[in-house]
């Protein structure tokens, strides 16, 4: 059995305006409830034409389906802008439903976060 | 309950309660204050007419000595005359030191002993005194004694002249007629004037009444209108606000009751969508099970006949739940149950709803399928699983589990719009023995939380299974996993959708 947190989201954002790349680190669980909060920080970024995000997963115990949803989504607005997300540093937990989605297909996944910002510039 | 039936009584009652009480304290202080004033009034007038009488008592002794010594009766008569001319003045007589009367108005007086009043005594001091009676005839009387003294030593004689305090008692009874004659028509007056004066100051009373009586009978639409500035006037604004508040939320109650009914009709729709029985088919039982987090959910199960011998199954679970979920699997499951009749590949028929599903789907909604066919006459499981949880198979011949996915895994359906999901959607065919439980379920299930936050998980399943293994029928094992993750669960409410499908081979 393995066990998550209680339900609550804490989202930071940091900014590497030299190579132009948005950090977003999430602490807590993504599901139907914090969705809606991590989707306001998320689409108040891509107002101010942030189109380049490395997701920081590295404190997120889990997403659940609506979360997954909200990555999928912003993938397809970033790339629209010629932008991308990347998520970074997901626990083991995570990265399980990732794979059973099949999102490594859709989504780049890192390590760490300065992996990520690694492939950004490349 | 008398006068909160009849409230108009009691208002009218209070009007008069209220004039009446006024009145009393209004006409107790009239007659209190009158009373004392006409006390002090008493007082005044009996001291002026006892020090007058004095002053007469000591002209009679001061010019009656020497007529009195000589025996000059004449000018003791005129004297007693002149006194006698005074207002109020009762008698007047001078007696000599054996008590005989020598001169009195009353000339058959003289000559004769004189009879002391009641309580009056020989003076024996040298100062007048006053000492009030009461004559038979003439009511209160002060009678002034003053004693004749010869040569400031010996007394020879008292004077007496008799005051009466009739016209005191006339003018002070004289002022109580005009007192009360006015203190009775200003309190009338002021009965009415009390009564229109409560009378104004209740309208505004009558009018929070007439609120509070509309908006009994249900018109929330009811303002009071404007008063004046006062405390009746602030009340007024807030029964007006508190109207508008109730009527607001009101509003907002029917709006949650129009919302729940909704959600009822919703949720009796979605049942109404999902299976009402489970296959009856020789060689195999079924169980299954659907609890919505809310009152309508995203998850979904079905079976569907596509011929004599082969039986669709499927299991999906739409991404976030609640009403937009439950629309999208409504969506799904339509297409789902075409696409099954035409094609007899459970990959094909999940390929086909990706290709419909993927241009109706934006936001980045998904829905993980898991699709599989049954052969009932050669027992196979044909399966095709879009990022759904893997189904987990108890091979009761070799005594272990088998995790039915796909490997590498698939995307769910709707999120690519073909190639790439094509590419990765694989099918599969396992032979099933006797005794082979299969169990599709959404991730509700594995995920269910109980109170320490931990999950049932795929190990929970799995030890379940193991503990029910020689359950005989699937539908007793359903409702045994329903119970146990019921039983799991305690009080923390469910989180997500669950929907689960067991099948068993005899």
């Amino acid at each position: 059995m393995s066990t998550r947190k209680d339900g609550t989201i804490q989202v930071e954002v940091r900014y590497d305006e030299k190579r132009n790349i948005t950090m977003v680190d999430i602490t807590g669980v993504v599901d139907t409830g914090t969705t809606l909060i991590l989707d306001e920080k998320l689409s108040a970024l891509l107002r101010e034409q942030r189109y380049k995000m490395i997701l920081n997963m590295e404190k997120v115990t889990y997403v659940s389906s609506a979360g997954w949803g909200l990555f999928i989504s912003l993938l397809h607005k970033t790339r629209e802008h010629h932008g991308d997300i990347k998520l970074a540093s997901m626990t083991n937990e995570v990265k399980n439903v990732f794979n059973l989605l099949a999102f490594s297909n859709l989504i780049y996944s890192y390590k760490s976060v300065d992996d990520a910002i690694d492939a950004f510039g490349r | 309950m008398t006068s909160v039936l009849h409230p108009k009584s009691r208002k009218s009652s209070v009007k008069v309660e209220l004039a009446l009480w006024v009145m009393l304290l209004l006409a107790v202080s009239i007659l209190v204050l009158t009373w004392f004033t006409l006390r002090q009034e008493r007082e005044a007038l009996t001291q002026e007419v006892t020090r007058r009488g004095m002053a007469l008592a000591q002209y009679v002794a001061a010019h009656g000595q020497d007529p009195f010594l000589t025996n000059d009766k004449l000018t003791l008569a005129t004297l007693v005359a002149d006194v006698m001319k005074n207002e109020d003045m009762l008698y007047a007589l001078i007696i000599d030191r054996n008590g005989r009367v020598v001169a009195s108005d009353k000339s058959d007086l003289i000559g004769k002993a004189y009879t002391r009043p009641r309580g009056d005594y020989p003076l024996d001091r040298p100062a007048a005194r006053a000492f009030t009676w009461t004559h038979p005839q003439a009511g209160r009387v002060i009678d002034i004694g003053i004693p004749l003294i010869l040569q400031g030593t010996s007394k020879i004689g008292e004077v007496h002249l008799g005051v009466s305090k009739s016209t005191i008692d006339k003018v002070v009874r004289r002022a109580w007629k005009q007192v009360t004659l006015v203190a009775f028509l200003f309190l009338s007056g002021g009965l009415l004037g009390s009564i229109v004066l409560v009378t104004l100051m209740l309208r505004p009373i009558s009018e929070l009444t007439k609120g509070v009586e509309a908006i009994g009978g249900g018109n929330l639409e009811y303002q009071i209108p404007a008063m004046r500035n006062n405390e009746l006037g602030e009340l007024a604004i807030t029964f007006n606000r508190m109207t508008l508040e109730l009527k607001a939320a009101t509003e907002r109650a029917l709006e949650q009751e129009r919302i729940k009914k909704e959600l009822q009709l919703a949720h009796q729709i979605q049942q109404s969508l999902l299976p009402k029985h489970t296959p009856q088919v020789e060689g195999f039982s079924f169980g299954a099970l659907y609890r919505a987090a809310k009152e309508v959910g995203g998850d979904y199960y079905d079976f569907l006949w596509l011929d004599k011998h082969k039986l669709g199954i499927a299991v999906a679970d739409v991404c976030g739940k609640g009403i937009p979920a439950a629309m999208l699997m409504s969506v799904a499951r339509s297409m789902l149950k075409g696409m099954a009749h035409n094609f007899s590949s459970p990959a094909q028929v999940v390929k086909e709803l990706n290709r419909l599903l993927h241009s109706d789907l934006k936001g980045g909604m998904f829905i993980t399928v898991f699709y599989a066919v049954l052969d009932i006459s050669k027992k196979t499981f044909t399966y095709a699983s879009a990022g759904h949880n893997p189904a987990m198979l108890w091979n009761s011949t070799h005594q272990k589990f088998r995790l039915l996915g796909s490997e590498p895994p698939c995307l769910p359906v709707g999120v690519d719009k073909g190639t790439l999901f094509e590419k990765l959607l694989q099918e599969k065919k396992i032979a099933l023995t006797a005794g082979d439980v299969v169990v599709l379920y959404t991730d509700g299930v594995t995920e269910a939380m109980n109170a320490e936050r931990e999950e049932f998980g795929e190990s929970g399943l799995q030890a379940f299974l193991k503990q029910h293994k020689s359950a005989s029928q699937a539908g007793d094992l359903m409702r045994e996993l329903d119970g146990q993750l019921t039983s799991f669960c305690g009080d923390v409410p469910q989180n997500d959708d669950i929907a689960a499908i067991i099948l068993k081979v005899d």
